[in-house]
């Protein structure tokens, strides 16, 4: 009976934030999977999320709860204060959802110095949904995560015997 | 292939932006019975003093096409065009080429690359390059859009920054026939009996704002002149 007991709560606390980890920054969150992932996110009023998660790298990610196929790259427009751009996203399956990753960092920055950011998304009937997200604490929000994620990357490193770290791995610019 | 697009200028465009900001505005609650008559009315007596002004002018009685979109002659160039309840335009201007255009009345930085998301068939990011013409900032299509002029309406999003977007939404009952006309006058050249339009209805959209002067008042008001 225990046995049973401890592995439905080992099952449960694998995808699950430490709650040791969770912080919150204004509109945004922080926590740390048991998996090793960091993550900071912000969820509006309709249930969708804009975030980065950090694992093997820091990506920014949105899930809009869109159905896509895993791979599928799409340009969007985003909107943020005083500027617009065009970032592109990759379809992607996470934790047994699908998100959409943002490919590149570089055009996010400057939406992210802001108060709000939109993302637009054409729908099937040809109209547009519009995803508007509260920036209000993702600055600190997303530091911590990216330093706790090296923190925890530098010391499961340590514990590898000093493996180098991933080519891919790079700073993020806030 | 993405390629980095900046919104020039937003907040500039956003000051003199007259399309709904977002869907929900557009799509407000069903209008009164009896506003909807005024309107009804508003729009007879309109139609009523255009023919009388107009009714005899062949520039104007002949450029009509069925449906929503027009042809002129503007500049030496053909156009086929289309305007919607905000006053922002879509056209096709052909003269050596045919080129698509949008105007949506904001000003825009010549030779600036801005992105527009369109909607169904095949929702995608467009990229259009602002340029003045004939006192209008248009923004050219880098991409050909012809063949997404099915259906019934067209319809576009664009950032303006402030974390929103302007959607425009065009009707495209009539856009082959008049895209088709342009096309073919442009060709046949001077042959064509539709004489150049000067006045009238605009082809090419709003023109350019004027800038404001001291108080913002004059001669437009405040919220239709650029504040340098």
């Amino acid at each position: 009976m225990f046995r049973m007991i401890a592995l439905i709560a080992m099952a449960a606390a694998a995808g699950s934030p430490d709650s040791d980890q969770a912080q919150s920054f204004g509109q945004w969150r922080t926590e740390t999977l048991q998996n090793g992932t960091v993550r900071a996110y912000t969820q509006n009023h309709s249930g969708s999320v804009f975030g980065i998660s950090c694992h093997q790298l820091c990506r920014y990610y949105v899930d809009v709860s869109m159905r896509c196929a895993d791979g599928d790259v799409y340009n969007h427009p985003v909107s943020g204060d005083g500027i617009g751009s065009e970032i592109t996203l990759e379809c992607r399956t996470q934790d047994g959802s699908q998100i959409l990753s943002v490919k590149d960092d570089s055009g996010m920055i400057p939406l992210l110095k802001g108060s709000a950011i939109s993302f637009a998304f054409a729908t099937e009937n040809g109209r547009f949904s519009f995803s508007r997200f509260s920036l209000t604490g993702s600055r600190q929000a997303i530091a911590w995560t990216i330093a706790h994620w090296k923190q925890s990357k530098a010391a499961h490193d340590a514990q590898q015997g000093g493996a180098k770290p991933d080519g891919a791995i790079k700073d993020i610019v806030l | 292939m993405s390629e980095s697009v900046t919104i020039a200028s937003a907040p500039q465009r956003a000051l003199i932006a007259r399309d709904a900001i977002c869907p929900r505005t557009r799509t407000g609650a069903p209008r009164p019975l009896i506003a909807r008559f005024r309107a009804a009315a508003g729009m007879l007596a309109t139609a009523i003093i255009a023919l009388a002004m107009f009714g005899a002018s062949p520039a104007v009685a002949q450029d009509q096409v069925p449906g929503q979109w027009r042809v002129a002659k503007v500049q030496g160039a053909w156009t086929a065009y289309t305007t919607n309840g905000s006053g922002s335009v879509l056209g096709v201007s052909c003269a050596s080429t045919c080129r698509y255009y949008m105007n949506d009345g904001m000003i825009c930085d010549v030779g600036g690359l801005y992105g527009v998301m369109v909607a169904a068939p095949d929702p995608r990011d467009l990229h259009l390059s602002c340029e003045h013409v004939a006192n209008t900032a248009l923004l050219f299509f880098r991409d050909d859009i012809g063949w997404r002029l099915a259906g019934d309406f067209i319809a576009f999003a664009m950032p303006i920054g402030d974390a929103r977007f302007s959607v425009f939404r065009f009707s495209l009952a009539g856009a082959k026939e008049a895209v088709a006309m342009a096309a073919a006058r442009s060709k046949q050249g001077a042959a064509s009996a539709v004489p150049s339009r000067s006045g009238g209805d605009l082809p090419y959209g709003k023109p350019i704002p004027p800038k404001c002067n001291w108080n913002g008042k004059w001669p437009v008001p405040k919220e239709d002149c650029i504040v340098n």
